[in-house]
């Protein structure tokens, strides 16, 4: 997985992934002006394209899980996430193109942290890993700009992944005991 | 009311209900998580203040509301200290998101990932 994903109604999920997008007076073509959300720094950038590259990951990751979590409702859980995750991915790639950067492109195939077989157990632990991955990628995000914009963006998808990755714990207390981190995407948590 | 000051106070009525709903023990267990995170939200906070006591504090400053040893109320029934704990993070979750916006890099990331967390915990405490 690069190092740099609740339930439909989570109460964070809050719908991160709709950039709006500069236009010209007269309709759909882009401007060539600032961005409609303001400047974003370099090094925004740079962490974005990091977040960018996470969602992928994420998004690849639940296809594989999809492949062998066979259980109902984590199907169910698996499609709602993979929805959000290319919600946030899309939205992503809105605010990179909208400041000038080209978008990093998805990976053909990625290594995965841990062996995934043919149980739930693997397939709920590695959706636990890669929300966690992306918690990481958000709160580095908003560290990184003054933009009150793309702080509201990140502070959106750091928290939807945080409650993905909560609901996914609660799922299968075995994995981890405690569903909670005081700190989503802190270094230490 | 600063962000500090709601955290403690929060901190305060959730070891109130912790000792109320100490015949609950799947209540126990709920809050002594979320009573663990938010200890460490104020810590953080409470440290961050005190790395910039120099300059002017701006919402997580320090607050004559809830101080520490100050005593709240809460009710001895377990549904209710639930839903009243429940409704703290609602509170603080977008207190927190709003905080995100208008301070400094470090603590805006640090403002967002307790607001992350807030909203974790809106997910356990929801009554199942």
């Amino acid at each position: 997985m690069t190092t740099p994903t609740a339930d439909p109604a989570a109460p964070g999920t809050t719908a991160a992934g709709t950039a709006p997008v500069a236009t010209d007076p007269a309709g759909s073509a882009p401007a060539d002006s600032a961005p409609a959300f303001g400047t974003v720094e370099p090094e925004a950038i740079a962490a974005l394209q990091q977040a960018l590259a996470a969602e992928h990951a994420a998004i690849w990751a639940y296809g594989f899980i999809g492949a062998f979590d066979k259980d109902q409702l984590d199907i169910s859980r698996v499609s709602t996430y993979t929805q959000q995750h290319i919600i946030s991915r899309d939205g992503t790639i809105d605010i990179v193109t909208g400041a000038g950067a080209v978008p990093v492109r998805t990976e053909v195939a990625y290594s995965l942290p841990i062996d995934v077989t043919d149980d739930l157990t693997t397939s709920r632990a590695l959706s636990i890993i890669i929300e966690g991955d992306c918690t990481n990628v958000w709160r580095f995000v908003i560290g990184c700009t003054d933009n009150a914009f793309l702080r509201d963006f990140a502070v959106s998808a750091l928290s939807d992944s945080a409650v993905r990755q909560t609901a996914w714990k609660l799922v299968d207390p075995a994995i981890t005991p405690n569903p909670v981190v005081a700190f989503p995407g802190a270094p230490a948590s | 009311m600063s962000l500090l000051a709601t955290t403690r106070l929060h901190v305060e009525r959730i070891n109130a209900g912790l000792v109320n709903i100490a015949a609950d023990p799947a209540g126990v267990v709920v809050l002594t998580l979320v009573q663990a995170d938010r200890a460490a939200h104020l810590a953080a906070l409470e440290a961050e203040v005190a790395r910039t006591t120099s300059t002017p504090a701006d919402s997580a400053a320090t607050s004559a509301a809830a101080q520490p040893g100050q005593t709240v109320s809460i009710s001895d029934d377990p549904a209710e200290i639930i839903a009243t704990v429940l409704g703290d993070c609602v509170t603080a979750q977008t207190q927190f998101r709003d905080g995100v916006q208008s301070t400094s890099r470090y603590r805006a990331a640090l403002f967002g990932s307790i607001s992350a967390c807030l909203a974790t915990h809106r997910l356990v405490l929801q009554p199942s």
